[in-house]
């Protein structure tokens, strides 16, 4: 049995006027880094109980779109800046490849910056990062599949992060988050370079998914046991696998490079925003191995001090108003655009991504309305490769499970063997699943 | 399931281990693909079109950005004079350049061992276009043989450095003694073909020390105990 949650609404959308808006801050970097094959892109799944009907979903997409016009977009060009542009109508649901983030090419973000997939069952979006980040993307599975699931004759209340299908987008959802929370005083950006993982590179493009699931209460209870947070503990054992791996393959310490990590952080709660669209800032917590060997309570320690000393709004604000007072700057703003694509991509390639060996992004706990989470078995989040680091790292906590998703375009596991056996030396057994060939 | 080797839980989506490659293996559970078939988590793996830029459109566009200028100065040239005066030489130049660069790039591995007496072959066609075109007659007594030398010089270099692989010493010995006999050949062409002297001056200077570092070079390059205490005078 099927019931729409907007049987009120006209089907006719012929000539309905298109809304449109400026990149936030942090997107405008996304459109001007891209490179042939590669794009800055993420996804995020959920895992139902039973099979996806591809029908049923394609008009709970329908439905979801128009409540989504940050999200549901496609990217244009203008002649100072790109622009997001909703989609006249919801893309087509399709069905999974073989492997996860296929290239989203340059012509697809212009057509639609989103995609919908299905396979047995599990509903996929995989979002252009321009568009929104990990949070935001949340919000979107989440109402898609609220959609889906009362569609499907579930009743869903519109709580924990799930939208009203009905009701109208606000403008604290729309709005660009940066613009409101700068400071007076820009924080510097110097940072040393990062040592870097190099491997085999798939010859087709292929990308590795190797999970990671483990049990919540063990994480907790180790991260826990070392006073510590779960991102924390994590990023130590990222650390101490990458100091591993430049042992390995650097023999002269001198040569050695810093090992950091980009950690992405949420500002929504730090500045109690709604927004939908991008709203975070990475720091880079890491050590020097230059310095000499670390223990892994010492990488503990000190990332723990470094994200409590740079975690606070008033170190953040700065950093916020490093970037947006660069977006301000009347000189660049008048560039015509493919100028400043040029200058972007220079600054992108030059240091976007030199300061950090992977990006691990942690979206913490997530929770769905009881009557949701009875259907919803599994959810995932699976970074995009960076442009010229092999692995990625998107990590979520559901249910009592913690779901670790490397991804990697190389064809050695390298990483991902080093960082679940050094977890079972710390007492966690990981189950793994992958997608390898 | 647990992987034999690393320890870690293996989902039954697995026939191997996503980590260490160790195959499943428990000695009463036969190994079932059929089941692990069902529990993949993402499609079958098809062989996907991956984009790429064609080198074939790269090099058309290579020789596009030749021609255009060839044309260009051939119209310009008939234009002005009826014919091919000044043309000649300027597309000369750039049929030479195209043969140096872009020639070697037709090749999916392009050799070395071949591509540079092809590229001294060109030079020695411009050249022999320019000494006809100004009626010099100076190709077969002077630039011919020049050519022919500093050819066979560097293709013999290109193909021990490159199949040899070793005994670099005495082919940069072997290059500077043949440096030295080429500064001679020179002079004596000079000579014989434009009648500027009939002795050997200044080319006798470069021979003498091209030979005299080409000896030293294969001296220590046969001498092991001074390779070593040079090495250890001079490391930097
Ligand atoms: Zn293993």
């Amino acid at each position: 049995m099927k019931r729409s949650a907007d049987s009120s609404r006209t089907p006719s959308e012929g000539g309905r006027k298109l809304r449109w808006m400026r990149l936030d801050n942090a997107a405008k970097i996304f459109p001007a880094a891209r490179r042939r094959n590669w794009n800055n892109v993420f996804r995020l799944s959920a895992t139902l109980t039973e099979n996806i009907d591809p029908a049923t979903l394609q008009s709970a997409l329908d439905v979801t779109v128009k409540r989504f016009p940050s999200i549901a977009v496609r990217l244009r060009t203008g002649l100072f800046w790109y622009f997001l542009e909703e989609v006249p109508k919801a893309p087509p649901v399709q069905r999974e490849n073989s492997y996860p983030l296929t290239p989203m090419s340059f012509a697809d973000i212009q057509k639609c910056a989103f995609r919908v997939l299905y396979y047995k069952k599990r509903i996929a979006v995989e979002f252009f990062h321009a568009l929104t980040d990990g949070n935001g993307g949340l919000v979107f599975l989440k109402t898609l599949t609220a959609e889906y699931l009362t569609q499907k004759g579930v009743d869903i209340p519109n709580d924990n992060g799930v939208l009203c299908r009905l009701a109208q987008p606000t403008q604290s959802e729309l709005e660009d988050s940066f613009q409101k929370n700068e400071s007076l005083v820009s924080a510097g950006r110097k940072e040393a370079p990062a040592f870097r993982l190099t491997g085999e590179k798939e010859p087709d493009g292929y990308l590795n998914v190797t999970t990671g699931i483990l049990p919540s209460g063990d994480i907790i209870g180790l991260a826990r046991k070392y006073g510590v947070s779960v991102t924390t503990l994590l990023c130590a054992v990222l650390i101490e696998c990458f100091i591993g791996i430049q042992n390995e393959r650097v023999p002269h310490r001198k040569r050695h490079r810093a090992v950091k990590i980009c950690v992405p952080v949420n500002l929504r709660k730090m500045f109690t925003s709604e927004s939908l669209r991008n709203y975070v800032l990475t720091i880079t917590p890491g050590v020097d191995p230059r310095l000499g060997d670390y223990t892994f309570e010492e990488i503990l320690k000190s990332v723990h001090h470094q994200l409590g000393v740079e975690l606070t709004s008033k170190q953040m604000s700065a950093k916020i108003a490093a970037n947006v007072n660069a977006e301000r700057v009347w000189a660049l703003k008048i560039m015509p655009l493919f100028i400043k694509n040029i200058a972007m991509k220079l600054v992108y390639n030059t240091v976007g991504e030199r300061h950090s060996c992977i990006t691990l992004s942690n979206l913490g706990v997530v929770t769905l309305p009881a009557e949701m989470e009875a259907h919803v078995e599994r959810l995932d989040f699976v970074l995009g490769v960076q442009a010229t680091y092999p692995n990625n790292c998107g990590v979520l906590s559901y249910k009592d499970k913690v779901y670790i998703n490397f991804i990697r375009n190389t064809k050695e596991p390298t990483l991902e063997l080093k960082f679940f056996t050094y977890l079972l030396k710390l007492g966690i057994r990981a189950a793994v699943e992958s997608n390898q060939r | 399931m647990y992987c034999v080797k690393c320890g870690v839980e293996l989902r039954e989506s697995e026939t191997k281990c996503p980590l260490c490659k160790t195959a499943v293996y428990h000695p009463d559970i036969p190994v079932d693909p059929a089941a692990a078939e069902a529990a993949a988590v993402f499609p079958p793996s098809t062989p996907q079109p991956h984009a790429k830029v064609s080198h074939k459109g790269i090099l058309f566009i290579l020789t596009f950005c030749f021609a255009i200028p060839v044309i260009i100065l051939f119209l310009c040239d008939y234009n002005f004079n009826g014919g091919i005066t000044w043309s000649g030489y300027a597309v000369g130049a750039l049929i030479f350049c195209y043969a140096v660069i872009v020639l070697p790039i037709w090749f999916h591995r392009p050799n070395p061992v071949i591509f540079v007496p092809t590229s001294f072959a060109a030079a020695a066609l411009y050249l022999l276009y320019i000494s006809e075109a100004t009626g010099g007659g100076w190709f077969m007594s002077f630039a011919f043989w020049v050519v022919l030398w500093a050819a066979a010089a560097s293709t013999a270099i290109v193909a021990l450095v490159r199949y040899v692989r070793r005994g670099y010493l005495f082919i940069a010995g072997g290059a500077l003694i043949s440096a030295g006999g080429y500064c001679v050949l020179i002079e004596y062409l000079v000579n014989r073909a434009f009648g500027v002297g009939d002795s050997l001056t200044w080319s006798l200077y470069p021979l003498t020390a091209g030979v005299l570092l080409g000896i030293m070079l294969i001296v220590i390059a046969l001498v092991p105990v001074l390779r070593e205490s040079l090495h250890k005078r001079f490391f930097i």
